[in-house]
């Protein structure tokens, strides 16, 4: 009965939502919002049931005395984080911001670098050896082709966002032409990105639609 | 009626009998010289001080001119001595004469060339030196008698001396007021006679006590001492009632009390105390010692005075001492009767021995010791002031060494534009007392001038006007209604045209979904998504696998639908232990939706085959804490139960005691965060990634880098790893209306793309038309 009932509701949150093809009307804009509202619920409710009572509360009523020391810091600095509410109480929340913004920045800035930077690099040298292609099986030839491909795709782009310039004797400013070819060359790597990128999202979206539309052929058992 | 005096400063009218002007506090009165500040390189001023020499008292005057005859004899006599000292032979000066056999025996040696550049310097110096004659070398009495207190004065420059007359009582007439005084007032006097001076012809290196008189102008006069008359003697006591009259013979006292002087013989026999008419009896009377021979019997200089002390005694001793003593001392005992006071050291003690130099020898120590560049300064330009006032004590006449201590005109550059007035108030205490417009008004003081209107109009030109205009009009532009541009027609047509495509789609969709079909051949194989495959295929059986949940719901039928496969592989072929998470919020929920939809088959319980450690907050930092410390981070599952003594989670300390770590999100930065903190704590545990298409472009170089171990990349990942297992699925399902469709869309877009070039070009060819 459960399952009868949450594919009406739904299907007819589906349909709101497609209500959208003759413009903004009530019902789409009933559906969004309760999007938003069961989301922005559900969302405290699991921050509540699973952070805060068995991170905090339960920790707090059962943990030792040392545990329950240590515990202060963390409620402390969720309290004050409550403080953004009244914007005269809101610099009480600085601490707090300015410890989740350094611990955020470092850990990101050090995965960046030790998790994508450094491995990248290797991985792009590493297109043109040859040797270890061979070794995994590769085709040499294609292994260096792909290589330049890539080299050549990410010098080309960042030259085209490089732009510097300098005018010329009759007042134009103009890149220098070698500058400019480059330039385009990688403005047509950039094309094809976002074409790619464009064609994922569409695959998305229309991957989206046939399930919703199978949803409803399975709720009338078609 | 008078009429009303205008301010300079504020142009304002005020009433005849204000001195300042009420509006500003300024001065009323004009100013005459305007150029009272000193500018940066103007040489003071000389002011006149000789003119004060009438005005003295008898015994000074007196006194100065022998002072000045002994001077004038000294320095003869030095002139003599360095002239046959000259004569004999031309030394250097004592600091140099050690050099001049040193230069004689030098002469010979090359000379270099900065050197003789030096010597140049120096004979131009010495021709200088010529021009300006040194001050011992100036002949006093060669110098016009007119001009000797002038000189006696610093050499300043005066008017011309007027005569001082005596009335009958002997007093000056400058005291009395006379005839002769208040004529010589209202005279005018004569333009002043101005001609370059040098510094040591001013007097501006010697102290010049003289001058001290200068800037006291304006202190009223010591009132003349009365003379002796029939009408005041009825006030007098009875002792000075006795005095005798003023034509009694009486010798040089007798002269003394004509000039209003008392006979201290007389006040003796009179009502004196004891003390006083021993006093008497001690000395001698006036009639048997004569005055002059008394007096100077009773001034025996001591040995040690300066010489220029003793050559004023000496002079002194020419002439009689009762005018310059005054005639109270008269009476006094000659000086071997009085005790004589102990020695006063005329240097410190530090300085035993020392002597201070005369003014003789100050001078001569200027003159002759200074350097040459020093003792030749240039003379200042010859400035013709206006006509000095008549009266010798005009006010607002400064010396010249208070007029250096003037602020100049750099330190206050405003002195100039609001000058003191001469006429202005006089200073009421201080060592500037008495003295007006020595102070410049500065304009903190007071409102010195009135503030400058300036217009709050903005000054533009008419071509700013017109694009402030075009702007303020653009801007308006933007919150009016605009009616569209099409028409009715046009805007149906879109309309039409969306609806259009709507329908076909859903239509397409639904059809194909009905119907069933798999006509559509699948994908090929990617390359990751066979690295996938074969990673799945490897992971030992029985083993530990954590699952991240990182998607939203509506993007989860897609990675639903590709992870469903992978999963169901994984499950099938190793019975795995799964621990469910995810760093969305609403991920634990689709872990659940997922499990219980898609591994519905495998018949997996939670917290026996699987376990749900939901929501796991920090973002990045919350991943690298669940690498580093899973059963620290995430110790409770959804239930309160704790994690790890459950199946799922026994021996997992650490997230590389994982068999593998499978992300299954929509977002290429979720994936991207798993792999930069996880990645590198897996110990070479494989990752794999199941992704949307809109994800998987952007996660290839992971792939390519071998930071992940495989990707199953959307409808068309899920559809291959279904199509290599052998074993259709949700992504199969879905992949014939997902292919038709994806091609009528294609086909819809390449041709809206013609559509749109052909009216563009037609278009463009009407405009050229």
């Amino acid at each position: 009965m459960s399952q009868v009932v949450s594919a009406f509701i739904g299907f007819t949150l589906t349909v709101m939502v497609l209500s959208y093809l003759i413009g903004d009307n009530p019902l789409f804009r009933v559906a969004v919002s309760i999007f938003v509202g069961a989301a922005a619920g559900y969302a405290a409710s699991v921050i509540a049931h699973q952070v805060i009572w068995p991170n905090l509360v339960i920790p707090l009523a059962t943990a030792t005395l040392t545990e329950r020391a240590l515990l202060i810091i963390p409620l402390l600095l969720g309290l004050l984080l409550l403080t953004r509410i009244s914007p005269q109480l809101a610099r009480l929340s600085s601490p707090a911001m300015g410890y989740l913004t350094g611990v955020a920045a470092a850990v990101a800035v050090g995965g960046a670098v030790i998790g994508t930077l450094v491995p990248q690099i290797a991985a792009a040298a590493a297109s043109f050896d040859l040797t270890d292609a061979a070794a995994r099986g590769l085709s040499p030839l294609g292994q260096f082709t792909a290589g330049v491909v890539m080299l050549t795709a990410t010098i080309t782009t960042l030259i085209y966002f490089n732009f510097g310039a300098r005018r010329a004797a009759d007042g134009t400013v103009r890149r220098n032409g070698l500058l400019e070819l480059a330039a385009r060359v990688g403005q047509i790597f950039i094309a094809i990105t976002f074409g790619v990128l464009f064609a994922g999202v569409y695959a998305a979206a229309l991957t989206a639609l046939i399930e919703r539309v199978s949803a409803i052929l399975n709720l009338f058992g078609l | 009626m008078m009429a009303e005096i205008q301010c300079r400063n504020c142009g304002k009218f005020n009433p005849p009998e204000l001195i300042k002007c009420q509006f500003c506090q300024l001065p009323l009165s004009a100013m005459d010289d305007e150029d009272e500040t000193i500018r940066p390189g103007q040489v003071p001023t000389k002011k006149v001080t000789a003119e004060l020499e009438p005005i003295l008292p008898q015994w000074l005057r007196e006194a100065r001119e022998k002072s000045r005859k002994a001077a004038e004899e000294e320095a003869a006599r030095q002139a003599a001595e360095a002239e046959q000292a000259a004569a004999n032979r031309e030394a250097p000066p004592d600091l140099l004469a050690g050099l001049e056999a040193q230069s004689h025996r030098d002469e010979e040696d090359e000379v270099p060339d900065w050197l003789a550049g030096m010597q140049k310097t120096s004979h131009k110096a010495d021709e200088r030196v010529e021009t300006y004659p040194r001050r011992q070398e100036i002949r006093w009495e060669e110098e016009p008698s007119e001009t000797e207190p002038e000189e006696e004065m610093g050499g300043l420059v005066s008017g011309p001396q007027t005569e001082v007359t005596f009335d009958e009582s002997g007093l000056p007439s400058w005291i009395t007021g006379g005839p002769a005084e208040r004529e010589e007032k209202e005279t005018p006097a004569p333009a002043r006679d101005e001609r370059p001076v040098s510094p040591f012809d001013t007097g501006s290196f010697r102290p010049n006590t003289g001058e001290l008189a200068d800037f006291l102008p304006e202190e009223p006069a010591p009132p003349p001492a009365p003379a002796p008359t029939a009408a005041s003697e009825g006030n007098l006591p009875d002792w000075l009632s006795n005095l005798p009259p003023a034509d009694q013979p009486g010798g040089k006292t007798q002269a003394l009390v004509d000039t209003g002087s008392l006979d201290m013989g007389s006040l003796l026999s009179g009502e004196l105390p004891d003390w006083m008419t021993n006093l008497d009896t001690a000395s001698t009377p006036s009639e048997a010692a004569p005055g002059v021979a008394g007096k100077s019997d009773a001034f025996d200089l001591p040995a040690d005075l300066p010489d220029w002390m003793k050559a004023t005694s000496s002079a002194d001793e020419s002439k009689p001492a009762q005018e310059e003593r005054g005639a109270f001392l008269s009476p006094m005992p000659p000086s071997e009767e009085i005790p004589q006071p102990p020695p006063v050291p005329s240097s410190p003690a530090f300085f035993p021995g020392m002597e201070p130099l005369g003014e003789e020898e100050v001078g001569e120590l200027f003159a002759a010791e200074l350097p040459d560049w020093l003792s030749n300064v240039a003379p200042a330009e010859p400035k013709h002031e206006p006509q000095a006032a008549a009266s010798p004590l005009a006010p607002g006449e400064l010396p010249s060494w208070v007029q250096a201590m003037r602020p100049v005109e750099t330190v206050m550059p405003q002195a100039q534009a609001a000058p003191a007035t001469p006429s202005g108030p006089a200073e009421q205490q201080g060592p500037l007392a008495g003295l007006s417009g020595v102070l410049p008004i500065l304009p903190g003081l007071g409102p010195a001038k009135r503030p400058s209107a300036y217009s709050n109009m903005l000054q533009a030109s008419e071509d700013q006007q017109s694009n402030a205009a075009l702007l303020e009009k653009l801007l308006a532009s933007e919150i009016e209604p605009k009616p569209l541009a099409a028409s009715s027609s046009v805007v149906f047509s879109q309309r039409a045209l969306r609806w259009t495509i709507t329908i076909i789609l859903l239509l397409l969709v639904t059809i194909i979904s009905l119907s069933g079909s798999q006509v559509t051949p699948p994908p090929n194989l990617p390359g990751e998504t066979f690295a996938a495959i074969t990673t799945i295929n490897a992971i030992p059986n029985d083993s530990p696998i954590l699952i991240v949940f990182d998607y939203e719901a509506s993007l989860s039928g897609e990675v639903e639908a590709a992870a469903a496969s992978l999963i169901d592989n994984l499950i099938l072929l190793h019975h795995p232990r799964l621990t469910l998470l995810s760093t969305s919020l609403n991920g634990p929920a689709l872990a659940e939706h997922f499990m219980k939809t898609t591994q519905s088959q495998h018949a997996y319980l939670p917290g026996t085959n699987y376990v749900n450690l939901g929501y796991l907050p920090g973002g990045a930092a919350g991943v690298l804490g669940f690498a580093e410390a899973p059963r620290v981070v995430m110790p409770h599952t959804l239930n309160g139960t704790s994690v790890w003594s459950l199946p799922p989670g026994q021996g997992i300390n650490t997230i590389a005691d994982y068999a593998a770590v499978i992300v299954l999100t929509d977002q290429a930065e979720s994936a991207r965060v798993w792999i930069e903190q996880a990645g590198p704590l897996i110990n070479g545990k494989p990752m794999l990634l199941v992704t949307s298409a809109q994800a998987g472009p952007m996660l290839q170089p992971y792939i390519l880098s071998g930071q992940a171990a495989g990707l199953v990349s959307g409808l068309a990942g899920g559809a291959s790893v279904e199509q290599a297992a052998v074993r259709p699925g949700l992504s199969r399902g879905y992949w014939d209306a997902f292919g038709l469709t994806l091609l009528i869309v294609v086909l819809m877009i390449f041709i809206g793309s013609a559509w749109n070039l052909v009216v563009g070009i037609q278009a463009r060819m009407r405009g050229e038309a």
